[in-house]
């Protein structure tokens, strides 16, 4: 405990602790200092002198910001001559500000504005000197009027203590200063990513959304969960004569404070989409035409009843996006069993989740992780194996940055590809292709026969290292540089970071999950925690990016133990299955072999979809429900640290639309099982008593307050078995001439396949083309040019698409993001599902 | 000179000196424009990745400190004094007849790359007033015929 300090504050006698500042103190007791460049969550820089308060003693003044207390202090916070002070620096600042208040964006939310008129400056007499400025920009995200700009640095500081991005800093001196990009380039050529953080602590105009639907205050908000990503971002959704005006982060003790990603902070646009489906339409004639909710739900339950009589209910399956409710995963859970008497009733991103769980509950007994991405940031190691979580897991990637940078964690990439975070490392080892479980098999020996096992008891906690070891001497360390392309010592370097470090964590994401040995590399990754464990009292973190918003939540509520999206469309194909329900997804374009799944869903008598926007899979259906988006329905998802939230209801439904979990009681309804839930709330209750895992959840003290509930995933069982793969993989590595490896991988601006993000007119803006990214070197062997058309050729299929040369990529190696290589046929179907994440292809020139 | 590729091999011996010592920034830069002259926009991404900064820290390093500078500058720098006591000494006029020599302006550097005119506030040898620097050498009680025999001496 610090210290006492006590001061007399405003002719009070007070007491803070030692470290404390002026304004700090006079916060706690409720003193009002107005500030413009101070913000709890940024370091004080004692830059707009605003917070101008007097030492009486002394004579002398202070920005309370920054001043620590001292002993014996006799502060003022409004002493006259303090008032007369700060509104001289009020009107300096106004003096170089435009008078554009009118029609300002930022209207009466300024901070400047606020404080000049709370000390009553009208106009000001200083000479008018307003800046001139001439950034423009093009990006659909922000914009910025430096001339409105107060140097107050808020968005230098947040970008480089909370996003960690680096984009903008100081240009030039004194009159001249002003934040900038490097070479004072437009944001979108430089590092920037459009998170709005800067936009969000601009106490002026001078950086604004684009294109905002609504100027000044928006009359209602709620707390609510953003529903793209894993990471489970806390967020006010604003909103005025019911449409979304804005999206704000800052809730206390969320996950992402004051940092959201660009598709957080502005995909919302998606919700008021013209393309949202309003009504419900049913097949009539081998055409989709609009009909009454009854209606539909009449003709959806009257062909489930006779798929179930005519071949029994096994032959209906029903596929849910991860992006859907606990409740409505738990709904259609029971719909499944109760009223169709079906087991296949699964979530559509399984396949890429089996490997996680397989690994994970074989080896440490449980799946996710039991830790915080806030944690991360304290980690002294950072293993991070085939992620790339800048990207898919922005909270996650500021985290593991802002540790980089402040606190020194260092940070070993595992990765063939260059990332942002690559960058970041202190070690980066590079293995070839499809070389990374050669790798982490290597890493796994070496901590096996590490010096710093030998004063440990081999038989602590039930582990037999000795027979670990023997079980590991067949593997071909000795070939692992030959095969996987880094030298032993370097791995040995890894080695010897991550065992000696006291807080370690590993971080791993598709690229450890979504590859045909998935499982193994995950028990691997989880044997290394686990063994590196004995020589620490903390445990090491395990930390899987689960890229949906609720895949851990239809996890939790069984829709992942059922198989595989891949499995279901086989046993279409097979005749098994003749009805499908698909919930909040599009199976045309999320999974591999559009070819195998469209002649699949082609072979259905009964084909149902709900989904908030028209799909590909819905253009083929018998019946298609209009469901509502996030922003129109309530529930609770669980984030992939195990962080149950809650979906707020902010806007009324868009046209017809209902929200899924309600359509599923519809339905149940007519097919005359009703479940007798009138509202979302009464199925969390239902859930929590029949899912042990939520058992101790309780929503009732939940009101239009932020929500949180951490589900003890590491508290069930503390099984710890070790794996010691048997049979190594030899790596192919003969490489053919023209073969290229195509690797498919998310990027920033879309969500895993873009299937809600590619809605968003904003999101949709920043990329225009379709491409491929392919290294300089093979594009001179090929004669490709930056921006030429080239045809792609698989196995199964092909692909027409520009060409982007980027030296991030090996050679031999291609990266298409997600968005353009689904819904073609150059991805083959396979069964397992598994191993989606690569293909090979060859390379033709299309002469335009 | 001018349309000259940067060979920015050159810096890479200085940057290695300086491996991830963030303080060391100034002096690395300062060594930078020994020996290119100015500060190459391009050199900016490879200190900032050696020093573990951001390229805009750097940037923002680089055109704060009047000393830096982001494009080339002639081979020899002539600061003449503006200050006060220079002033009254008749600095005006000393400016004027460097700028008609050198036929550039204040903060320009001639086509041939041999001079660039700078000035500044005060050189702290008011006792020599009006003076001016030239390179690192001090010229003082300066006169009209006295400044084209200094520039004659860098002229090359």
């Amino acid at each position: 405990m610090a210290a006492e300090v006590t001061i007399t504050l405003n002719g009070i006698e007070t007491s803070g602790h030692s470290g404390m500042t002026i304004l700090e103190l006079a916060q706690e007791m409720g003193i009002k200092i107005p500030t413009l460049c101070h913000h709890p969550h940024l370091q004080s820089i004692g830059a707009c002198r605003v917070c101008l308060v007097e030492d009486e003693k002394k004579g002398s003044f202070h920005a309370a910001c920054v001043t620590p207390l001292a002993p014996g202090m006799v502060i003022n916070t409004c002493s006259p001559r303090v008032i007369e002070y700060r509104k001289v620096v009020v009107k300096l600042m106004l003096a170089s500000h435009p008078e554009s208040c009118l029609v300002c964006e930022k209207g009466n939310q300024c901070a400047l504005r606020q404080i000049a008129a709370d000390l009553g400056i009208g106009l000001v007499e200083y000479y008018p000197m307003p800046h001139f400025t001439g950034t423009r920009e093009v990006n659909p995200f922000i914009l910025r009027d430096l001339s409105k700009c107060i140097l107050c640095a808020k968005c230098i500081r947040a970008d480089h203590e909370l996003v960690v991005e680096g984009a903008i800093d100081y240009i030039d001196r004194g009159f001249e200063a002003r934040p900038a990009t490097i070479t004072d380039g437009p944001l979108e050529v430089s590092e920037c990513t459009f998170c709005g953080t800067c936009v969000e602590v601009c106490p002026t105009g001078a950086l604004f959304e684009r294109g905002k639907p609504h100027r000044g205050t928006s009359t209602q908000r709620t707390a609510t969960t953003c529903s793209f990503c894993g990471c489970g971002c806390s967020l006010w959704l604003e909103a005025s004569d019911n449409q979304i005006t804005g999206v704000r982060p800052g809730i206390p003790g969320s996950v992402n404070g004051m940092t959201l990603c660009v598709k957080g902070h502005y995909g919302y646009d998606l919700i008021n989409h013209p393309d949202r489906l309003k009504k419900p339409t049913v097949r009539k004639d081998d055409v989709l035409k609009e009909a009454s909710w009854d209606e539909a739900l009449q003709v959806a339950a009257h062909g489930l009843m006779s798929i179930k009589k005519k071949y029994g209910g096994e032959s209906i399956a029903l596929l849910a996006g991860a992006h859907c409710t606990n409740e409505e995963a738990f709904v259609l859970k029971h719909l499944a069993s109760d009223a169709l008497g079906t087991h296949r009733v699964l979530c559509a991103t399984s396949s890429s989740m089996l490997p996680l769980i397989r690994g994970m509950e074989e080896t440490v007994g449980f799946v996710g992780t039991g830790n915080t991405i806030g944690d991360l940031e304290d980690a002294e190691v950072v293993l991070l194996v085939g992620a790339n979580p800048t990207e898919t897991a922005p909270i996650v990637g500021y985290s593991i940055k802002r540790g980089v940078r402040k606190k020194h964690t260092a940070l070993i990439v595992v990765d063939p590809l260059e990332t942002k975070l690559s960058h970041y490392a202190e070690l980066w080892l590079r293995p070839f292709l499809c070389s990374d479980e050669m790798l982490l098999i290597s890493f796994l020996q070496l901590v096996l026969l590490s010096e710093r096992f030998t004063g440990v008891d081999t038989h602590s906690g039930g582990v037999d290292l000795e027979g670990l070891r023997q079980r590991s001497d067949h593997l071909p360390l000795r070939e692992v540089e030959e095969q996987s392309g880094v030298p032993l010592d370097r791995i040995q370097k890894a080695v010897d970071l991550f065992c000696a470090a006291k807080k370690r964590a590993i971080v791993f994401g598709s690229g450890v999950m979504e590859q045909p040995r998935g499982t193994n590399m995950v028990k691997i990754l989880c044997t290394i925690g686990s063994l590196v464990d004995l020589l620490h009292e903390k445990k090491t973190m395990l930390f899987p990016l689960i890229k949906q918003s609720n895949a851990m939540g239809c996890f939790h509520m069984g829709l992942m133990q059922s198989g595989t999206p891949e499995q279901v469309f086989e046993d279409i194909l097979d005749g098994t299955v003749k009805g499908l329900w698909v919930v909040g997804d599009d199976p045309l374009v999320s999974i591999p072999g559009s070819g195998e799944i469209e002649r699949a869903l082609g072979k259905l008598e009964l084909l149902m979809v709900s989904n908030s926007f028209p799909t590909a899979t819905g253009r083929l259906a018998h019946v298609v429900f209009p469901s509502s988006t996030f922003a129109e329905k309530s529930g609770t998802i669980t984030n992939l640290e195990g962080r149950v939230q809650r979906v707020v209801k902010t806007v009324d439904c868009v046209g017809e639309s209902r929200p899924d979990w309600h359509i599923v009681c519809d339905l149940a309804e007519h097919l005359g099982t009703p479940f007798y839930f009138t509202s979302e709330k009464e199925i969390t209750g239902a859930l929590s008593r029949s899912v042990p895992l939520y058992g101790t959840m309780d929503l009732s003290q939940a009101d239009n307050n932020y929500f949180c509930h951490m589900l003890p995933l590491t508290a069930l069982q503390p099984k710890r078995a070790f794996f010691v793969p048997v049979d190594v993989p030899a790596v192919n590595r003969t490489v053919i001439r023209n073969t290229y490896t195509l690797v498919l991988g998310s990027i920033l601006f879309h969500l895993g396949c873009g299937q809600q993000t590619k809605h968003s007119p904003k999101l949709r803006a920043m990329i225009k083309d379709e491409y491929v990214e392919i290294n300089p070197r093979n594009a001179a062997q090929e004669g490709i040019g930056e921006g030429n058309v080239i045809k792609l050729l698989s196995s199964s299929g092909e692909k027409r698409i520009r060409a982007r040369l980027s030296g991030r990529l090996p050679e031999n190696v291609l990266f298409m993001p997600l968005p353009f290589a689904h819904g073609t046929t150059l991805l083959p179907f396979s069964r397992e599902g598994t191993g989606c994440k690569t293909c090979q292809v060859t390379i033709e020139r299309v002469t335009a | 000179m001018k349309d000259t590729k940067i060979d920015l091999t050159l810096i890479a011996p200085i940057i290695a000196e300086y491996q991830k010592q963030k303080w060391a920034l100034i002096p690395l830069l300062q060594k930078v424009q020994e020996v290119y002259g100015y500060i190459p926009p391009e050199a900016i991404a490879p200190i900032a990745d050696a020093l573990h900064l951001f390229p805009s820290e750097v940037q923002g390093v680089v055109t704060f400190y009047s000393q830096f500078s982001l494009t080339p500058r002639g081979k020899n720098v002539i600061r003449v004094c503006k200050g006060t006591a220079c002033h009254v000494r008749g600095g005006r006029s000393i400016l004027k007849i460097a700028k008609r020599e050198l036929r550039v302006d204040e903060g320009q550097t001639t086509e041939d790359y041999q001079f660039t005119l700078e000035t500044v506030a005060c050189l702290g040898a008011c006792f020599l007033a009006p003076t001016m620097m030239v390179n690192k050498s001090y010229y003082g009680k300066l006169s009209p015929p006295k400044i084209s025999s200094i520039l004659k001496q860098y002229e090359k």
